[in-house]
């Protein structure tokens, strides 16, 4: 009944998160994926060419590639050749293979237990019946008229449940959670105890007995499929009602640029509501640009190399001093250094918010130049072609196009613009040539206007709507201090951590809220002229 | 017809004890301050003041063309008020 396991069909990223335990050889993984990526289409299609992240122009991708990971990578990653790449994807996929394995073991496991445990619910009420007419037939009392409205009665009862059992449980699994779903197991426990220690009473009492009452045994089914049914109400009231009421509100923080969203959830355990946020997450954060950190980085980056503390009176104090007043005098040195460095960095800090400031404005400038470029050169664009109406189409045959065509053919005329706009707002990695002209093709045969078509291009969306490339981080890790399978409480704090960052989640319990009610009568509305005042001296 | 102007003394044994009565009217409104209600058993009472009468001098200021406010105003700054009454 409980599918929680992983996702099917996509272990070649699921691969990538088994080895969390292993953190040293998780973060290599990390950054020869990302450099994985962007070559291993490269090493791997050899007849066709590649498709190409940025519009054109592999010269400038290498060069961004590299600058993505310039403060990152440990090792260096020096060009090169296709074989060692080649080579590492067969041990990234041996390294899959195996642990796909593992993860298609839990899950088929689960699932026959699940399906172990429904084919017990609906053929115990059907054995009920059928064995006494099989063990004892010639003792057995007929079945009167009520008896056989009792049959109906369980057939239908069967039915609903059975359809109710669909409905609930065999929905496609959403997600792979770390530990059990707490309630799900309870409830097939539950449910296992239940049907167990009625077919002790059945075989102690019946069976052993032989029971010659017929009806009274159609009863016992018929309460058998009653209480299921009541187990089942119990199952939806636990499983998706109880959480519908709002009880906290969260606040998620992406590490990276500070994106924030509230989100209104029940009570649910920490990983189930991890579950939520992160499908709220692809829904409504923008996508994570990590290339519009690169001028903070590069700030931070010059901070630091900028000082450096030069003793010129002697050695350092490295042993322990003897005495109190050597001591002071290490102590007052170090102090004075630390002082020196914090003063001398404060100094500096001054020209550069001057630089930030002119650069904002002038970046400022140069993307609205950019985007007015852009806007007129793709509304011209859209004019050269008109939709043909039907009678027209059988007049002239000669230069019609479908979609596709007619996009390819209006694309050079502003991909010029296009690609410089990207690159102005650093988006040209999110968008390869393929997708905007699908994009372009998509809006001709919509009807749309060149500001419907260049509006996913002007403000960066949510993450689902880019290619699957930026999928990548769909395997997350839960980390959360308290253990993942307790309930949300107010003030609890965990970290959903993906390959290039991370979502901080704080929790607030919605406050009760005491109302009162005050009545007021409607003729109780009236109003005087205000002349003159009085005032009582 | 003019009415003779009477002098009402009144002195106020606390600072924040009331007068007694209430006044009306200012120059926003083109007309003068007037009494319009006196408390029963207050000082005012005691001292003749009327419904009304119309408050021409208190302490030596004239109460000619004073808005509402100030009137009240000046009941705030005196232990002591000399009224002219009509």
């Amino acid at each position: 009944m409980d599918t929680e396991s992983t996702y099917s069909g996509y272990s070649y990223y699921s691969g990538r998160s088994r080895g969390s335990h292993r953190h040293g050889e998780r973060s290599r993984d990390r950054h020869k994926t990302r450099n994985k990526d962007s070559r291993s289409e490269k090493s791997v299609t050899i007849n066709t060419p590649p498709a190409e992240p940025l519009l054109g122009d592999s010269a400038v991708r290498g060069e961004q590639v590299q600058d993505d990971n310039w403060g990152e990578t440990t090792t260096a990653v020096t060009g090169t050749s296709e074989h060692s790449l080649s080579q590492e994807d067969i041990v990234r996929i041996t390294k899959d293979l195996e642990d796909s394995v593992g993860l298609d073991c839990r899950r088929y496991f689960t699932l026959a237990l699940a399906v172990i445990l429904g084919l017990l619910v609906f053929l115990t009420p059907l054995a009920f019946l059928v064995l006494p007419h099989l063990l004892w037939p010639e003792k057995l009392q007929s079945c009167g008229t009520a008896c056989e409205g009792l049959f109906i009665s369980v057939a239908f009862k069967l039915l609903i449940l059975l359809l109710a059992v669909w409905a609930l449980f065999f929905r496609p699994p959403r997600a792979g959670l770390p530990r059990v779903f707490v309630f799900r197991a309870l409830l097939a426990v539950l449910v296992l105890l239940f049907v167990v220690s009625y077919w002790l009473f059945y075989g102690v009492r019946i069976l052993d007995s032989q029971d010659e009452n017929y009806q009274g045994i159609v009863q016992y089914a018929v309460s058998l499929v009653d209480a299921l049914l009541f187990i089942h109400y119990l199952a939806i009231v636990l499983l998706e009602l109880r959480q519908l009421q709002p009880c906290f509100s969260v606040c998620v923080t992406r590490s990276t640029d500070g994106e924030i969203r509230h989100y209104n959830l029940g009570q649910l355990s920490i990983q189930r509501a991890a579950l939520a946020i992160l499908e709220h997450y692809y829904c409504d954060f923008p996508v994570n640009n990590p290339a519009l950190l690169s001028a903070s980085k590069s700030r931070a980056a010059k901070h630091l190399a900028g000082l450096k503390v030069y003793n010129v009176d002697g050695e350092f104090p490295a042993a322990p001093a003897e005495g109190p007043g050597n001591n002071a005098a290490a102590a007052g040195l170090v102090h004075s250094q630390s002082r020196a460095m914090i003063a001398a960095a404060a100094r500096r800090r001054d020209t550069s918010h001057n630089e930030l400031y002119y650069e904002e404005a002038e970046h400022e400038r140069r993307v609205r130049k950019r985007k007015a470029r852009l806007v007129v050169a793709v509304e011209e664009a859209f004019t050269h072609i008109k939709r043909m109406q039907e009678e027209e189409q059988k007049k002239a045959p000669g230069d019609v196009m479908d979609p596709r065509e007619a996009a390819q053919a209006i694309f050079p005329s502003m991909a010029r613009a296009l690609q410089k706009y990207l690159r102005t707002t650093k988006q040209q990695h999110c968008h390869s040539m393929e997708s905007i002209q699908q994009h372009l093709a998509f809006c001709i045969t919509n009807n749309m206007t060149p500001k419907a078509f260049l509006e996913s291009y002007l403000t960066p969306g949510p993450t689902l709507q880019y290619s699957r490339d930026h999928w990548r981080a769909r395997q997350w890790t839960l980390i959360s201090e308290a253990s993942v399978t307790s309930g949300l409480k107010d003030g609890s704090i965990f970290l959903l951590k993906c390959v290039d960052f991370s979502l901080v989640v704080t929790t607030k319990k919605i406050p009760y809220i005491q109302m009162s009610e005050e009545y007021i009568d409607p003729k109780s509305h009236k109003f005087v002229l205000r002349l003159q005042s009085e005032t009582s001296v | 017809m003019s009415y003779p102007i009477r002098q009402v003394t009144m002195k106020r044994h606390k600072s924040n004890e009331g007068l007694g009565f209430s006044i009306r009217g200012g120059s926003e409104h083109g007309v003068g301050i007037y009494v319009s209600l006196v408390e029963p058993g207050s000082l005012a009472e005691k001292q003749g003041l009327r419904i009304g009468d119309q408050i021409m001098k208190v302490n030596d200021k004239v109460f000619d063309k004073v808005t509402h406010a100030e009137a009240v105003k000046v009941r705030d700054l005196v232990r002591s008020l000399v009224l002219s009454a009509l």
